[in-house]
């Protein structure tokens, strides 16, 4: 058997084929006999010729009602514009063609912000056109949205009548939830979005919960997620590590050592499968292989305020900084979407060229991480914490699919093996021996 | 099939419990059903040309006369399935050890699963002494339900080889705790595991009403195959039998559909034709959206779930206040 | 179909009849009575307005929302908004507000 990469783990050898979904434990001379798999067959740079977004994302404002002090949308000074209503409605007809077109089932549309329900009246116009087009086109739709979670009865009953999937932004109990997700003009957030969580989880949409973790929090990982299952019984508890911003700083929070992060992590994990819910780390191994960490790079189509359509829903200023490109056309009423000539190419590219990934086991599980945030810089991130949490937890979950938990207890308690595991200059079964 | 809930007395206040729920408005708790109602309810069940008789609580062990209830039953030829917690007096258990003519068989509702182990202690007790008469129960109420309990107590108290599952259904119109369908996938994923494991001992599943197969969509095509042979995805009126005398269609139902008493010269066909006539208008949604195009249900397969979890997408307002013009 | 105004410019006031019901569904809503059952299944567009004057009580807060989503002018709007309101109202689904006793 092939393999692509080799991990040491407290001096035996984790052998991973991605492409072939299997994994083994061996010893040195193993290890050493190790035949090498190449790169994947289908893998080129070359876009697809038929654009085949997995969903429309919609934008329907930055403004935000909070102000939480790590946004990384800088929603607390967002414009305030609201998508126009014919915009909306624009969007979501472009989609409704698109998937009868091309003889899709479902019309598949996210709502992105800052907090897209600060534009409550678009999301209406948006979701009922949706429903209207789907039905009129025998399709069947469904909606997800990214929310704070501080929301009215009312919005949140909607959200739960008509949304399937609602990736809510709490950071746990009240100390953490209400220091770092404060409201302009700095009010508590907690009660309300405590409420929200709960109601939610009552009802037919799946609620997944988002907690950013701080060095505060992170030796707290495993009792909140008791706590979170036990209170609001969501479908999944996604963890996330605070990306450090100047208004972060100001606020005295600190993103955690990335070996604490990755312990919290495999702790919150067995917790919360124990209770049906899935932990989810978005850099983690999945089930299949992927080339891209996030929607980008799959036609990603996320619509803005203004009209223009980007492969990404971060601002522009983002990936700006980093000296990327990413929008891709424009949509207007009326005209429906135009792309902008070498943009998806442009972004497919990127996306794909992970010059200082390749040697890397999670290449393809994280795939470089975010495109904007992480691998764009053009500097060599291989000793970011991000990486190193992301080594830590992938070879652990390959471990967990070998059935070898107690060496996950060993290597987790080994400082000195956990270091070793994650600052290896390449994990590339070598070819020459 | 018909329940007979000849008690409103019960030793434990279970979270999910439907029979509290429906608010024994009525009935004070601890309310006994009269000999008379229980002849009369036993009548009834006979001439609907049922033979077993389910007999149902509260903790129906509790009721003074379920010795003689019991010895009715077996006069009449017919056999008798208690539905208990197990936590009985020691004179009824007892009298069921001395019983053997496999007329009574009980069904045990592990309650003690996670509580004290007092409880639990007392629970094993009896399911040593029942043996084969016995055979286990369990309500989910979440994906983290353990079930291996179950299939230990089954082999080593050498019960009944099955084992009956049900899903903590909402009360329409109450509060009790309850499973969330948007959790039943994850239930489903459990359940999967704890079938293979049972069969390797020998032991049969039995699903209760309201399971649907979307529960078990992460199987394989075989094996939902023959999950929609072993289990038939159902919700009917059964109908319940109340202390009182009064017919509901089910527990979770058992609030806004009532009649009055057990129908003179008329069986348990007409009745549950009748609640099944009423409630057909309350039948069009299921416990999804996603169930108005499932094919499952398209093909008559699954009737959308329990109708009181379907029911709890009921929305209403008291103000829903608009201003039209004078002239509309 | 006129109906007598309540005192005050905005005419009269329509509020849900009591036991109704309703259930979001993948395209459509239901609307039910407690012991009745169901009584409508409310496509597009109606199944918006019914959504809108679920939450909103003005016609301006409704009638650009409503527009957009119909494909509707203004004046087509407000007749398909007032058709409805006349048809619950007909059908006893809403009643003239303060009557539901």
């Amino acid at each position: 058997m092939t393999f692509s990469f080799a991990i040491p783990v407290l001096g035996e050898w984790l052998l991973s084929a991605p492409f072939s979904r299997s994994a083994a434990l061996v010893n040195d001379s193993a290890r050493r006999r190790a035949a090498f798999a190449g790169p994947p067959p289908d893998f080129h740079l070359r876009a697809p010729k038929e654009l085949d977004p997995l969903f429309l994302g919609i934008i329907p404002t930055r403004d935000c009602n909070m102000a939480c002090a790590y946004c990384g949308f800088r929603s607390a000074r967002a414009s305030a514009t609201h998508m126009d209503y014919a915009l909306a409605e624009a969007a979501v007809r472009w989609l409704a063609g698109h998937c009868r077109r091309r003889n899709k089932e479902t019309l598949n549309v996210h709502f992105f912000g800052g907090e897209p329900l600060c534009a409550f009246d678009v999301v209406e116009v948006a979701v009922h056109s949706a429903r209207r087009l789907a039905a009129e086109n025998g399709l069947v739709p469904h909606f997800e949205v990214c929310t704070n979670g501080f929301l009215t009865d009312e919005q949140t009953r909607f959200v739960g009548d008509y949304f399937h999937t609602v990736i809510l932004s709490f950071d746990g109990r009240p100390e953490f939830q209400n220091r770092n997700r404060r409201l302009k003009g700095r009010g508590r957030s907690f009660d309300t979005v405590a409420r929200t969580a709960r109601a939610l989880a009552e009802g037919p949409a799946q609620l997944c919960l988002r907690a950013c973790v701080t060095q505060d929090s992170v030796a707290r990982m495993a009792e909140m997620s008791a706590w979170f299952s036990r209170e609001f019984r969501p479908l999944a508890v996604s963890w996330e590590v605070l990306k450090p911003t100047a208004a972060s700083r100001k606020a005295g929070l600190l993103p955690p050592d990335p070996y604490d992060f990755a312990r919290g992590f495999v702790a919150s994990r067995r917790i919360l499968e124990q209770e049906g819910i899935r932990a989810v780390y978005a850099a983690d191994l999945l089930p299949e292989p992927r080339y891209t960490f996030c929607p980008m790079g799959q036609d990603a189509l996320v619509v803005t305020p203004e009209g223009r359509v980007n492969a990404c829903y971060l601002p522009e200023e983002e990936w700006l900084k980093s000296g990327l490109d990413l929008t891709i056309g424009r949509l207007t009423p009326g005209s429906g979407l135009t792309l902008l000539a070498g943009a998806r190419q442009r972004v497919f590219r990127h996306v794909r060229t992970k010059p200082f990934c390749e040697a890397c086991f999670c290449r393809w599980s994280c795939a470089g991480g975010c495109h904007v945030q992480h691998t764009a810089s053009g500097r060599d991130v291989r000793d970011s914490d991000f990486c190193i949490q992301t080594r830590i937890i992938t070879a652990c979950s390959l471990l967990h699919k070998l059935d070898e938990e107690s060496l996950v207890d060993e290597l987790l308690a080994d400082r000195a093996a956990l270091e070793n595991l994650a600052c290896q200059p390449s994990y590339l079964v070598s070819q020459s021996e | 099939m018909a329940n007979l809930s000849i008690t409103s007395l019960c030793n434990r206040r279970c979270s999910y419990c439907f029979a509290r729920q429906w608010g024994w408005t009525r009935l004070p708790d601890g309310t006994h059903m009269a000999e008379e109602t229980f002849l009369s309810a036993l009548d009834f069940l006979e001439r609907s040309g049922l033979t077993q008789i389910r007999l149902l609580g509260g903790e129906p062990t509790l009721h003074p006369l379920i010795e003689r209830f019991l010895d009715e039953i077996r006069r009449r030829g017919l056999s008798a399935l208690v539905f208990s917690n197990g936590l009985m007096p020691n004179s009824v258990l007892e009298y069921l050890e001395g019983r053997d003519d496999g007329r009574i068989s009980l069904l045990i509702n592990a309650v003690t699963l996670g509580s004290s182990a007092e409880e639990s202690e007392n629970q094993r007790a009896v399911l040593k002494r029942l043996g084969g008469k016995a055979m286990l129960g369990v309500n989910i109420t979440s994906p983290a339900a353990d079930l291996s309990a179950l299939l230990e107590w089954t082999v080593e108290f050498k019960l009944a080889p099955f084992i009956r599952l049900g899903l903590a259904h909402p009360c329409h119109g109450g509060d009790n705790r309850h499973l969330p369908p948007n959790q039943y996938p994850a239930v489903g994923d459990r359940l999967l595991e704890f079938r293979e494991k049972a069969r390797r001992q020998g032991v049969s599943l039995r699903y209760d009403c309201g399971f649907v197969p979307c529960l078990f969509s992460r199987s394989g095509a075989e094996t939902l195959k023959e999950l929609l042979a072993e289990a038939q995805f159902v919700c009917s009126p059964i109908p319940d039998i109340l202390p009182d005398g009064s017919l509901i269609p089910c527990y979770p139902l058992g609030r806004g559909f009532q009649e009055k008493k057990i129908p003179a010269g008329e069986g348990a066909v007409e009745v549950r034709a009748r609640f099944a006539d009423r409630l057909s208008a309350f039948r069009g949604p299921g416990i999804y959206r996603e169930c108005e195009t499932c094919p499952f249900r398209l093909s008559g397969i699954c009737p959308g779930g329990c109708l009181a979890a379907s029911l709890k997408r009921l929305r209403s307002k008291k103000k829903f206040l608009f201003p039209v013009a004078s002239e509309i | 179909m006129k109906i007598n105004p309540k005192p005050g410019p905005r005419g009269i006031a329509v509020e849900l009849a009591p036991r109704i019901g309703w259930i979001v569904e993948e395209g459509t809503v239901r609307v039910f009575e407690a012991e009745k059952g169901e009584l409508l299944k409310l496509g597009y567009p109606e199944a918006a307005v019914w959504d809108l004057i679920s939450r909103y009580s003005l016609e301006a807060d409704i009638v650009p929302k409503l527009a957009v989503i119909g494909g509707l002018n203004r004046a087509a709007t407000r007749a398909l908004l007032h058709s409805c309101l006349r048809g619950w109202l007909r059908s006893g689904i809403l009643v003239q507000a303060g009557s539901r006793g």
